[in-house]
């Protein structure tokens, strides 16, 4: 097990024992969220499917979801482990999330963790039970990225963008001519702790021009940690993962 | 015997809360706004005690909201302190049975949790800092204090608080 930090040695210890028993029974209520939304597909599937078309629209939304994290462990060309992501309390959640796959799952810390859209951070702690991992919001993430052709590496941060969400941008790349809005981003491999292959999100504009040297881009997340429910934990080291995030 | 009763009644509210915050919460929405019924529990608990022991319960709960929010560990402990002593204090000093001031009570306890969690905290700075005290901390003071009254409403008596002046 990597070491721990003393308040991370601590907060394990606090969900190992007195929130043990209320951790579980959230993770339950979870399960319990999903079985209800494939018990009542199996209801609406018996039922008259024009009268309650309207009503299920939320739950077609969550169980399509759930279909399409089962597609993209299909995809998955390396060993993960499937977790939920534990709802939080305090106005810092966003930068960390806790989820529900530990030690005894085969994580460890610096493990990349992925959502159905792409990138979501790393494995910071590990516990017997749960993980915390830091979500690219968190002020300490960098990660290396490129085209998948190769044609421009970069590093990529977080950064407080326009209204209330948090953005990516993508720092100083060297003047390669005109990337056009919507091109994809994908992590390069470098670095040592993610995988090449992750798509991290897609370019929106142009943050920072210095004319003939270089641009900084402003990047539009492939996933909102906020909006993640289930993730899927790496727990091979390396690898190419673009076919599993490659745009169809 | 009838403080005994009453207490456990209390007790048992108190537990609910907390067993709420696992449960129900996670169905609420976005965790930013949705309501803190660990606080919640802490709040109605230091209503009626006194400030030392509130301020200890504050720092227990902090601790607790610390190990699920472990970025910024000791903040939760800090700030949930603060609230737990303040609220227990302010009881004391301002609180009347009246349902406005019973709202502000709860209002401020949460947003002064939030306020220093994220200052402790240290994780959030300029624009994203704003944004998370005026409009994340504000909805989660909102609807926390929302559902502080809905459970006073069904429990005044067990809390012996007449919020109906």
């Amino acid at each position: 097990m990597a070491p721990l930090t003393y308040a991370e040695a601590i907060a394990s210890g606090i969900r190992n024992t007195i929130l043990f028993p209320f951790l579980r029974l959230q993770e339950e209520t979870e399960l319990l969220r999903i079985r209800r939304v494939q018990f009542d597909e199996i209801a609406a599937r018996a039922d008259s499917a024009a009268a309650i078309a309207g009503r299920l629209q939320g739950l077609e939304q969550e169980n399509a979801r759930l279909r399409a994290i089962l597609g993209l462990r299909a995809r998955m060309p390396v060993r993960h482990v499937a977790a939920e992501v534990l709802h939080q309390t305090q106005q810092t959640e966003g930068t960390a999330i806790i989820v529900s796959a530990g030690e005894q799952d085969g994580v460890r810390r610096w493990a990349p963790v992925v959502s159905l859209g792409g990138l979501v951070g790393s494995v910071q702690a590990v516990d017997r039970n749960t993980a915390t991992v830091h979500t690219w919001t968190h002020p300490d993430f960098g990660v290396a990225v490129t085209f998948l052709n190769d044609s421009v590496v970069g590093l990529v941060g977080p950064r407080f963008g326009d209204g209330l969400t948090m953005m990516l941008e993508l720092r100083e790349v060297a003047y390669v001519g005109d990337i056009p809005p919507g091109t994809p981003v994908y992590t390069s491999g470098l670095g040592g702790v993610y995988p090449r292959g992750i798509r991290v999100g897609r370019i929106r504009s142009v943050l920072d021009d210095r004319v003939g040297w270089s641009r900084s881009f402003w990047l539009e997340p492939a996933v909102h940690p906020a909006a993640v429910s289930h993730v899927l934990i790496l727990l091979a080291e390396g690898g190419d993962l673009s076919s599993a995030f490659e745009e169809r | 015997m009838n403080g005994e009763r009453s207490g456990l009644k209390v007790g048992a509210v108190l537990f609910a809360l907390v067993v709420m915050h696992f449960t129900v919460r996670p169905l609420l929405g976005s965790d930013r706004i949705a309501p803190d019924f660990l606080l919640l529990a802490l709040m109605f608990f230091a209503i009626r005690s006194r400030p030392s022991k509130a301020a200890v319960a504050g720092f227990t709960v902090g601790i607790l909201a610390d190990a699920l929010s472990p970025v910024a560990f000791g903040a939760g402990a800090l700030a949930h302190t603060v609230v737990g002593y303040l609220q227990a204090w302010g009881k004391a000093v301002f609180f009347p049975d009246n349902l406005l001031v019973t709202t502000g009570f709860l209002l401020a306890g949460a947003w002064v949790r939030n306020f220093l969690v994220l200052l402790a905290g240290g994780q959030m700075r300029g624009a994203e800092l704003f944004w998370a005290l005026t409009a994340w901390s504000v909805g989660q003071a909102v609807t926390t204090t929302f559902a502080g009254l809905l459970v006073l409403l069904a429990f005044r008596r067990w809390f012996k608080i007449g919020i109906i002046q």
